[in-house]
């Protein structure tokens, strides 16, 4: 009886059929063959981070495997926006699904460009398009992840994008963030429709042998079930100070996982590094919470959010 | 850039058929899995979710990754495919104990492969350690099409030597080194592959191995302009062309370009990488 559970939530003004989502980065453009499945089964399809210009990425090793988690620095290859409205956006337009597109950059300027051009891209994509702020990547120079540790800087940045576009505006935060509910707050108060959380955490690994760090950029982004605790934390808190829906992500690989994230306040979710070993997990997690849904008797998915929170606690 | 990944990549229950011990710590699996065994060809490779066999969920997420394994056979009659690999590692160390009738989640096949039918004989079939299975594969099929081929297998020693005998039982000969001299010439696959390039007993290089040793008959292929193609190593995490972390630079001035080893490669012509 799939009928019998509503999955569908709204998330920064996009309707989502089901509150399963790729993280950005780990999908690609969400068109290439090796997705394996019907994408347009996806609550929303989440592109890579997206600069101004392309870039080549990091030299590699870009990757290296951790207990139970990976670092990357990839480095944001990418074609840049011109390529992405054009190639890859028009691919998308028949999924019918939102898409967002996860943007990046070095500069203010920068951010405000890529989104203007994103603007003037809303018509390709019927079902909806977002952005996604990406204020906390670890892994190229400038920007990025100074924006994402100083709450100012965020809100600034943020209310110039907010002023460059009316598309729904998702940011997400980095867990270094001093303090996440400040940062939070700050992003809402700037504009923000909806906060994600959380990106990679800083690693590193260091061949013994070479005695010196695996990867080609020295650190990398840690992900992976190692870090779904914190990130369960961090969405935890963030709910119950800010009223923008929250979309949580940081190692969600079962449906189970998913489930602790919305019980902690997540609106959606996005599955991320697991989609690697296993291409399947975000079909059987939309499948395992219609189950819980079921066993919970929660006729929509959208009573189940933020479930665990103290004030909804009994 | 060789040819595009092919659009058949999937993912298939792969079911134990046979794993046997072939050397100390090497083994050979083969698996019941007629989708890949129909389309697989010599330098792809499959990639085993190590860390559920038998579909039992990752109980601790670890290891993380699936392993990519070059492809040793492909046998569409029997639907069959085998693997030959080392135990070194953690996700080669669990695939060691999967027994007869076990299942194994693949995603396969992947890579462009060698591009076989650009082979001018005579052709050379060069690699060590894990590079060895896909040269065999490649050996049976380039003499099934009468095409005249030579192995030249570099090891650290003689007890680390595997698939020599897959190459005569093809007809292929082979030559071999070893560090220390225990088995062939004391030296490096370089040091066997040049006599042959001089003598213009080479037409083209197919080669398979440790990075070092692909960096080695990079050099040497260079200086002869011969038509060679590296099957080159990097960590993958999807095998599919979505994270972008199997990097691999390209060769050329200015700012640094990179393909992808799981879909623009594993097999590159090898001027046009940087190893």
């Amino acid at each position: 009886m799939p009928g019998d559970v509503d999955l569908s939530v709204d998330v920064a003004g996009l309707r989502l059929k089901n509150p399963v989502l790729p993280a950005s980065g780990t999908f690609g453009y969400g068109h290439e063959p090796g997705a394996l499945f019907d994408v347009s089964r996806l609550g929303a399809v989440v592109l890579k981070g997206t600069t101004l210009h392309p870039r080549p990425g990091n030299p590699p090793p870009r990757i290296v495997e951790t207990t139970a988690g990976m670092l990357n620095s990839i480095g944001l290859e990418n074609p840049g926006i011109d390529a992405v409205v054009s190639k890859h956006l028009p691919l998308l337009a028949g999924l019918g699904v939102p898409v967002i597109v996860n943007v990046a950059g070095d500069t203010v300027e920068e951010y405000v460009e890529v989104a203007r051009r994103l603007d003037r891209a809303a018509g390709l994509i019927p079902a909806g398009l977002g952005l996604e702020l990406n204020i906390s990547c670890p892994n190229v120079d400038a920007g990025g992840l100074e924006f994402g540790r100083d709450p100012a800087l965020a809100g600034r940045l943020v209310g110039l994008v907010r002023a460059a576009t009316g598309l729904p505006l998702i940011v997400k935060l980095s867990p270094h963030a001093p303090d996440v509910v400040e940062m939070g707050r700050a992003v809402q108060a700037a504009g923000a429709d909806a906060i994600s959380l959380v990106n990679t955490m800083v690693g590193m690994a260091i061949d013994i042998w070479r005695r010196r760090p695996v990867l080609g950029g020295g650190t990398g982004g840690l992900s992976g079930p190692a870090i779904k605790p914190v990130a369960v934390a961090m969405v935890y808190e963030l709910a119950q100070q800010v009223e923008v829906p929250l979309i949580g992500m940081g190692g969600i690989a079962t449906w189970q996982d998913a489930v602790e994230f919305i019980l902690a306040g997540a609106s959606a979710v996005a599955v991320g590094a697991a989609l690697f070993a296993n291409p399947l997990a975000p079909l059987e997690i939309i499948d395992g919470l219609t189950e819980y849904c079921r066993a919970q008797k929660a006729s929509s998915v959208r009573d189940l959010i933020g479930a665990a929170l103290p004030q909804r606690g009994s | 850039m060789l040819s595009e990944v092919t659009g058949l990549v999937n993912l298939e229950t792969g079911v134990v058929v046979a794993q046997e011990m072939i050397i100390p710590g090497h083994f050979v699996l083969t698996l019941a899995a007629p989708g890949i065994s129909r389309t697989g060809r010599p330098g792809q490779f499959v990639m085993i979710d190590v860390g559920a066999i038998n579909k039992l969920p990752h109980p601790l997420a670890d290891p993380f990754w699936r392993r990519a394994f070059g492809l040793y056979r492909a046998d569409p009659e029997a639907g069959r495919v085998d693997i030959l690999y080392r135990a070194g590692g953690k996700g080669s160390r669990l695939l060691a104990l999967a027994a007869p009738g076990d299942k194994l989640s693949l995603l396969g096949p992947l890579g462009n492969g060698f591009p076989l039918e650009e082979a001018e004989a005579p052709v050379a079939l060069v690699g060590g350690g894990t590079g060895v299975p896909p040269l065999v594969f490649a050996a049976r099929v380039l003499a099934g099409r009468g095409i005249q081929a030579k192995a030249y297998i570099g090891g650290r020693s003689a007890n680390q030597l595997f698939g020599l005998d897959d190459f005569a039982a093809c007809g292929v000969p082979v030559q071999v080194s070893t560090d220390d001299g225990s088995a062939g010439v004391q030296g490096v696959v370089t040091d066997i592959l040049r006599p042959d390039l001089e003598a213009l007993q080479v037409k083209t290089v197919f080669a398979c191995g440790p990075t070092p040793m692909l960096r080695a008959v990079q050099g040497l292929v260079g200086q002869y302009k011969l038509p060679a193609y590296l099957s080159v190593e990097a960590y993958m995490a999807c095998g599919r062309g979505l994270c972008l972390g199997c990097a691999v630079r390209l060769a050329g001035e200015g700012e640094p370009r990179y393909a992808h080893a799981c879909t623009d490669g594993p097999v590159f012509r090898s001027e046009e990488v940087v190893l």
